[in-house]
């Protein structure tokens, strides 16, 4: 049963990675296209889009936070 | 200059909605705004020419500035510079938006071929017919320009009729006619290519289109007498309010029945205050005037589908149409109060 539980914390670790990562790039992928296309219309907005286009990283490191916490402070507990 | 793009072009991929909306819209935030116009109608043609050309004109005026001169250098410019918009929002807009924008860009293919045919009947000079195309469409513009050289006006039918979607053209027929023949015939292209999507909102603008010209024929009709060859020939299928059977209906009613039928419609307020006009000529301009708005109001939507694109494509044309609307009536030394009026802001 303990192992099982080990299994689940690894496995809940490594998908908050996976799955905040392609959260991510999906969000990343719709933000960067649509800041080229208004950067391509009016160069000023560069900085701005270029704000708006690492905001979704925020979701990666949540997700890198939780993995974190689950490798080395939740998983010590267990073993 | 505004070469336009076929449909069979291959560089259609998928349309990245993020991008183009957004890129749309941030041209869209470059159109003039109402205090704009404003100040343009209180300018000569050479300062509305010099505001032109320091703006959004700036190529077209630079380019043309050096072979035409005051409201030939503005229409011309504006033409160009509208020609040259549509085709880049065709480069950028993917498979999806190509397909809208060809469908409404196609109706400047009727225009520019009813512009040559009327000018080689007329046996006007190859600027004149030149002065009046815009360089849109479905078509090539270079096709569009060869038929502008093509010496007769019974050549420049045969041409059209090697082209499927012309094949009905008949050269017996009056100008006039085949003019209606060729927007039936764009309408019911149309309606046929969307006919899938019955419901959506590029379909209503389109009967709502198809309604305002029945209406504006109606009215012409009621007004200078008609037959049913008439009838027939001026009336289109598939208007959003109005089908064929009820305009026949329409027309043959009485003006307090005409009304009524009308007022149920979002276009009897504007046909009852201006009916009784010596001319129609406001009347129709309103109308349009409403279309336009409408079209305004309809395309607006979220950022994953076309109506940015088709907000903006007719925003573009509003703006092209006021400026040469500014533009003509200080030609022609028209009240400022008259073309303030016929602008659609």
């Amino acid at each position: 049963m303990e192992q099982l539980i080990i299994a689940i914390v690894v496995l809940s670790s490594v998908i908050s990675v996976i799955a905040t990562g392609f959260a991510a790039a999906w969000a990343e992928k719709h933000i960067g296209s649509a800041a080229v296309g208004a950067i391509t219309e009016k160069e000023e907005l560069f900085s701005k889009g270029l704000v708006l286009t690492v905001i979704p990283e925020t979701i990666v490191i949540f997700g890198l936070t939780v993995s974190l916490v689950l490798l080395f402070v939740v998983l010590p507990q267990l073993l | 200059m505004g070469s336009s793009v076929s449909i069979s072009s291959p560089y259609f991929e998928e349309t990245n909605y993020s991008y183009l909306n957004t890129r749309v819209r941030a041209m869209q935030s470059k159109l003039y705004k109402e205090n704009t116009y404003f100040k343009l109608l209180n300018m000569e043609i050479s300062q509305i020419a010099r505001f032109l050309g320091e703006g959004n004109y700036k190529y077209e005026i630079e380019s043309l500035s050096g072979n035409y001169k005051g409201v030939e250098l503005i229409e011309y410019s504006i033409n160009y510079n509208l020609g040259n918009t549509y085709n880049k929002l065709i480069k950028m807009g993917g498979k999806a938006a190509s397909k809208y924008a060809f469908a409404i860009f196609s109706k400047w293919d009727i225009h520019n071929i009813i512009a040559v045919l009327r000018g080689k009947y007329s046996n006007s000079s190859e600027y004149e017919i030149e002065k009046t195309l815009i360089p849109i469409g479905e078509m090539p513009f270079n096709f569009i320009q060869s038929l502008v050289k093509t010496s007769t006006y019974g050549e420049v039918i045969k041409k059209l009729k090697k082209i499927e979607r012309f094949e009905f053209i008949d050269e017996n027929k009056e100008i006039a006619d085949l003019e209606s023949e060729l927007f039936k015939e764009y309408y019911k292209n149309i309606l046929e290519k969307f006919r899938n999507e019955k419901k959506s909102i590029f379909i209503k603008f389109i009967k709502t289109e198809i309604d305002i010209t029945n209406i504006k024929n109606i009215l012409r009709m009621k007004r200078y007498g008609f037959g049913i060859e008439e009838e027939k020939k001026n009336t289109i299928e598939g208007g959003l309010f109005f089908n064929v059977k009820e305009l026949s209906s329409l027309l043959r009613s009485n003006e307090e029945d005409f009304l009524k039928k009308v007022k149920m419609t979002p276009y009897g307020s504007i046909i009852e205050k201006h009916l009784h006009e010596t001319t129609l000529f406001y009347l129709e301009e309103y109308l349009e005037k409403y279309l336009m708005k409408c079209a305004k109001e309809y395309f607006i939507g979220d950022s994953f589908n076309i109506m940015p694109v088709l907000h903006y494509i007719i925003s573009k044309k509003i703006e092209v149409d006021n400026l040469r609307k500014i533009s003509r009536g200080k030609a022609s030394n028209l009240e400022k109060k008259i073309i303030e009026n016929s602008l659609v802001i």
